[in-house]
C-alpha cells in the first residue's frame, strides 16, 4: 500500500487560467460569475453563469515555453477542428505535468506506470445536438470523425496520446460527484499499486440545450433575477438561495505513489488519505441527510482520523435550499455545532457549479488554500441558514487547514468525500 | 466546377483536419495518407468535401483512390453527372 500525493494540479475556470490566478482570486473574494454569453445562446433561461469565455490551445501554447516534442503531439488540436473542452483541458493537463516538474522523458520514462482517469458521462451532448442537425439534414453529412469524438472516453484517448499514458484509462461517470469519484478512483489505483503515476482530469460541461431547458424546469437552475447583478447569484448557505448557478471549469490533478517519489517528497504539494463513496438508494435529486452523513464518516475513519481532526470543509453548496440546508446538517452532526475548530466554505459561490469537474476543482481549491495558509470567503453570505456552523464570511482569512474534507454530492443519491492532508505542516 | 476547383475545396479541409501543413507542397499526385491524414481524417475530408460540392457518394467509392487526383476524378464526376 503506498501513499498518495498530489504532485501537480492545473485548473481554467471563471477565475483564471491557471492556478496561480485561481489562488489569488479566490483570495481576493473575485466573482466569476456574470451575465452568461456562452449558455444563454443554447437557453436563454440561463442568464448568469460562470464563464471562462474565448480560449485556443493554439494561442495558449504560443504564451508558454513548451518541450516541442509536446507541440508537436497536439498537433491535431492547433487548428479549428477541436473543440474549447479538449483545448481547456489539454492545458490544463499540461498545467498539472509541469507544476509536477515531469518532462516528456519522464513521461516516457513511467509511461507504463501512469494511469489516467477521466471525471464524467455526457461530455459530448451539445456536440451530439450538433451531428443530429447535420443528420436530419443529410445522413451523408454526419462526420465520421463522430465515431471517434462521441465516446466519453475520446478524452482519455486524447490525453494518452499526447502524455504518452499507457496504464490504465478509464471514465468515472457519478453525476456532480464525479470530480471526486474520479479522484478516489484514482487514488485506490495509486494506492493500491495498480499505478505510479494517475492524471485525474475533468472536463467542462458540453451541455446541449435540451440539458440546461430540464435543469430550468426541474427549478433547479437560479440566477433569474439577477441579470443586472449577476455576482449576487451564487449564495451558498445564504437565505436568498434560489438554485444552482452553472460554471464553465475543467481541472487535473496528478497522483503519485511513494515508489515514483522515492525519497524526495518534495514535489508533494499535499497527501490524498482517503475518499467515500455512499449511495442513498434514491434516483431522485433530493439530498439525504444520512447519505452525506455517512460519507463524510467514512471518510474520516478511513483517513485514519476523528471527526475533530478536520478543520476545513469544501463543501458542495450548491446555492439550492434544499441541498444547503441539508449539507449543513450533516456537517453538524458528524462536527458538532458551534465547532469554532472548523471552517466551512463553497468555491461554488465564486466559479459556478462546474458539474463533473466540480469535485476536481474544489480538490484543487483545497490545497491552494492549505498551502496559501488562507480560506476563501463564501460569496453573498449575508444570512446565514444556520447560525450554528462555523461558516466562513464574505472576506477571506487567514487560516491553517491541516485536515481538509472535500464534498461533493450528484442526483441519484449519490454521497462523496475525499480527506486532503497538509504535506507543509 | 472544375476539377481545379475541387482540388482547392479539398485543400481547404486538409489544412482544417492537418493544421500548419504547407500547403503550397501539396499536389493531386500525393495522396492523403502520405501527407499525414489517418484513416478518420481521410473520411472526414472526403466527407466535408461532398458537403461544399453538394454531392452524396458512397464512402465505398473512394477505396481504390490512390490519390487526391482520383479523388478529384470522383467528384468531378459526380457534380457534373
Amino acid at each position: 500500500m503506498s501513499n498518495v500525493y498530489i504532485t501537480g494540479m492545473g485548473s481554467i475556470n471563471a477565475l483564471g487560467l491557471n492556478c496561480q490566478e485561481f489562488s489569488d482570486l479566490l483570495k481576493n473574494g473575485v466573482n466569476g460569475i456574470k451575465r452568461s454569453s456562452y449558455f444563454s445562446k443554447l437557453s436563454a433561461d440561463v442568464k448568469v453563469a460562470a464563464e471562462i469565455g474565448e480560449f485556443k490551445l493554439s494561442e495558449y501554447i504560443k504564451s508558454k515555453p513548451i518541450d516541442k516534442r509536446l507541440l508537436e503531439a497536439v498537433r491535431p488540436f492547433r487548428g479549428s477542428r477541436t473543440t474549447m473542452a479538449i483545448d481547456t483541458l489539454i492545458a490544463s493537463v499540461m498545467q498539472a505535468y509541469d507544476m509536477a516538474k515531469i518532462s516528456c522523458e519522464d513521461m516516457e520514462l513511467h509511461s507504463d506506470r501512469t494511469s489516467i482517469v477521466v471525471a464524467g458521462s455526457n461530455l459530448s451532448q451539445n456536440r451530439n445536438d450538433e451531428i443530429r442537425n447535420r443528420y436530419c439534414n443529410s445522413k451523408e453529412y454526419v462526420t465520421p470523425n463522430y465515431a471517434i469524438q462521441f465516446f466519453d472516453t475520446n478524452y482519455v484517448g486524447i490525453l494518452s496520446e499526447i502524455f504518452k499514458i499507457k496504464g490504465e484509462g478509464m471514465t468515472v461517470g457519478n453525476a456532480s460527484a464525479s470530480g471526486n469519484a474520479a479522484l478516489i478512483n484514482a487514488y485506490r489505483m495509486v494506492k493500491s499499486g495498480v499505478c505510479d503515476r494517475c492524471v485525474v482530469a475533468a472536463p467542462i460541461v458540453d451541455f446541449s440545450p435540451y440539458e440546461l431547458q430540464s435543469f430550468k424546469n426541474l427549478g433547479a437552475l437560479g440566477g433569474d433575477d439577477y441579470e443586472n447583478n449577476p455576482e449576487q447569484a451564487c449564495r451558498p448557505f445564504d437565505a436568498a438561495h434560489n438554485g444552482f448557478i452553472l460554471g464553465q471549469g475543467c481541472g487535473c490533478i496528478i497522483l503519485e505513489s511513494d515508489r515514483i517519489l522515492g525519497n524526495n517528497r518534495s514535489k508533494a504539494l499535499a497527501q490524498v488519505l482517503s475518499g467515500s463513496i455512499k449511495l442513498d438508494g434514491n434516483r431522485l435529486s433530493d439530498a439525504r441527510l444520512d447519505g452525506e452523513y455517512s460519507a463524510m464518516k467514512n471518510a474520516v475513519e478511513y483517513a485514519g482520523l476523528k471527526a475533530e481532526d478536520i478543520d476545513y470543509i469544501n463543501a458542495h453548496g450548491t446555492s439550492t435550499p434544499l441541498g444547503d440546508d441539508v449539507e449543513l446538517s450533516a456537517i453538524k452532526e458528524l462536527f458538532g455545532a458551534d465547532n469554532n475548530n472548523l471552517r466551512v466554505n463553497s468555491t461554488k459561490g465564486m466559479i459556478g457549479h462546474c458539474m463533473f469537474s466540480a469535485g476536481l476543482i474544489e480538490a484543487i481549491a483545497c490545497v491552494l488554500q492549505m498551502n496559501g495558509n488562507f480560506v476563501h470567503g463564501n460569496a453573498n453570505l449575508s444570512k446565514p441558514v444556520a447560525e450554528d456552523v462555523r461558516l466562513v464570511g464574505n472576506k477571506a482569512e487567514n487560516y491553517t487547514i491541516k485536515y481538509a474534507l472535500n464534498n461533493s454530492f450528484g442526483f441519484g443519491g449519490i454521497n462523496t468525500s475525499v480527506v486532503i492532508k497538509n504535506v507543509n505542516i | 466546377m472544375s476539377k481545379e476547383e475541387i482540388f482547392e475545396i479539398i485543400k481547404e479541409n486538409i489544412l482544417d483536419i492537418i493544421p500548419e501543413l504547407d500547403l503550397s507542397e501539396v499536389t493531386m499526385k500525393d495522396s492523403l495518407k502520405e501527407i499525414g491524414a489517418n484513416s478518420v481524417d481521410r473520411a472526414d475530408i472526403i466527407m466535408f468535401t461532398m458537403e461544399s460540392l453538394n454531392i452524396r457518394i458512397p464512402m465505398v467509392k473512394f477505396g481504390n483512390a490512390a490519390n487526391i487526383g482520383d479523388i478529384v476524378d470522383i467528384m468531378y464526376e459526380a457534380k457534373n453527372e
